[in-house]
């Protein structure tokens, strides 16, 4: 019991010890904030996400540049119908050398899932369109259409089906090889192909810059 | 059987009580993989002009590229 009351006294004495030292202490300011997110994970199969050139899968990064088309050439498109020339990625798999087949573990299927907001596409007669994301001088009633196909990757599919942008699961997002089966659904020596596109989606296409990014997230199962 | 129950229920609370992906991925029998940075940038640019420029020579075949002579060392 005496050892009781002197860890209280003990506790009390360095409880107000510390709070002098910290009302005594001079008031400090942090100069700036900052966040360290250190993430990861164990799965059982990696592989390295190939986008169709070395420049693009080292870095993570694959532009479709659509090019440049005047007013004038726009204005004869017809609303719903592509125009333009069409661009394609070819998404495969390949080990961490980029070279050599990656070695599936636990897995048979893959593909990749996106995830566009609601926000960010639009439907014109039950087909889906990105939208422009430019914050400023965009071009407006210009989107984009996305059509997929897989194969082998000798063959350098085109994509030919509509990507449907409302289709997906919580998990998975909208899958881009278009399955619509419980999940991932491409083979491991097979590639994904997605065709972009110009698409007039209103009356009148003012003119300006348009741009979409869009993550990709590898899905095994 | 009720051990089955509370080991399903326990399961069934760690998987639905988070947001990860992940997680509901295991849950189904998949897995995520670390590509989620990478990225399919598309681009393009509609202009006022109604004519393109245009660039035409008759050195296309050699890619464009104009070879001019030496010049003499003054």
């Amino acid at each position: 019991m005496a050892l009781f009351g002197f860890q209280k006294s003990a506790l009390a004495i360095s409880s107000a010890a510390a709070l002098v030292a910290l009302l005594a202490a001079p008031v400090q300011a942090a100069n700036d904030a900052g966040e360290l997110i250190i993430n990861g994970q164990v799965s059982n199969t990696t592989c390295l996400l190939t986008l169709g050139d070395n420049g693009a899968t080292g870095s993570n990064s694959r532009t479709l540049n659509l090019g440049s088309y005047s007013t004038t050439a726009v204005s004869g498109a017809v609303i719903g119908t592509p125009f333009g020339s069409a661009f394609t990625a070819i998404l495969g798999l390949k080990a961490a050398d980029g070279v050599s087949a990656c070695t599936f573990s636990g897995n048979s299927t893959w593909d990749v899932g996106i995830n566009i907001d609601p926000n960010n596409y639009e439907t014109v007669s039950n087909v889906t369109y990105l939208k422009n994301t430019a914050t400023t001088g965009g071009a407006t009633n210009l989107g984009v259409l996305l059509k997929t196909a897989t194969g082998a990757a000798a063959t350098t599919p085109l994509g030919t089906a509509n990507l449907d942008l409302r289709t997906g699961s919580p998990t998975y997002g909208t899958l881009l090889s278009g399955s619509t089966v419980a999940g991932p659904n491409v083979s491991p020596a097979n590639v994904i192909a997605v065709t972009a596109q110009f698409v007039k989606t209103g009356a009148t296409v003012a003119p300006g810059v348009w741009t979409h990014s869009i993550p990709l997230t590898v899905w095994y199962k | 059987m009720k051990t089955l129950r509370f080991f399903f229920l326990l399961m069934a609370f760690f998987v639905l009580g988070t947001k990860s992906q992940l997680a509901f991925a295991q849950f189904a029998g998949s897995d995520l993989t670390s590509n989620s940075d990478a990225y399919l940038l598309i681009s393009g640019r509609i202009i006022p002009a109604s004519c393109l420029l245009n660039i035409f020579n008759a050195n296309a075949v050699n890619k464009n590229v104009f070879q001019l002579p030496p010049l003499p060392y003054p």
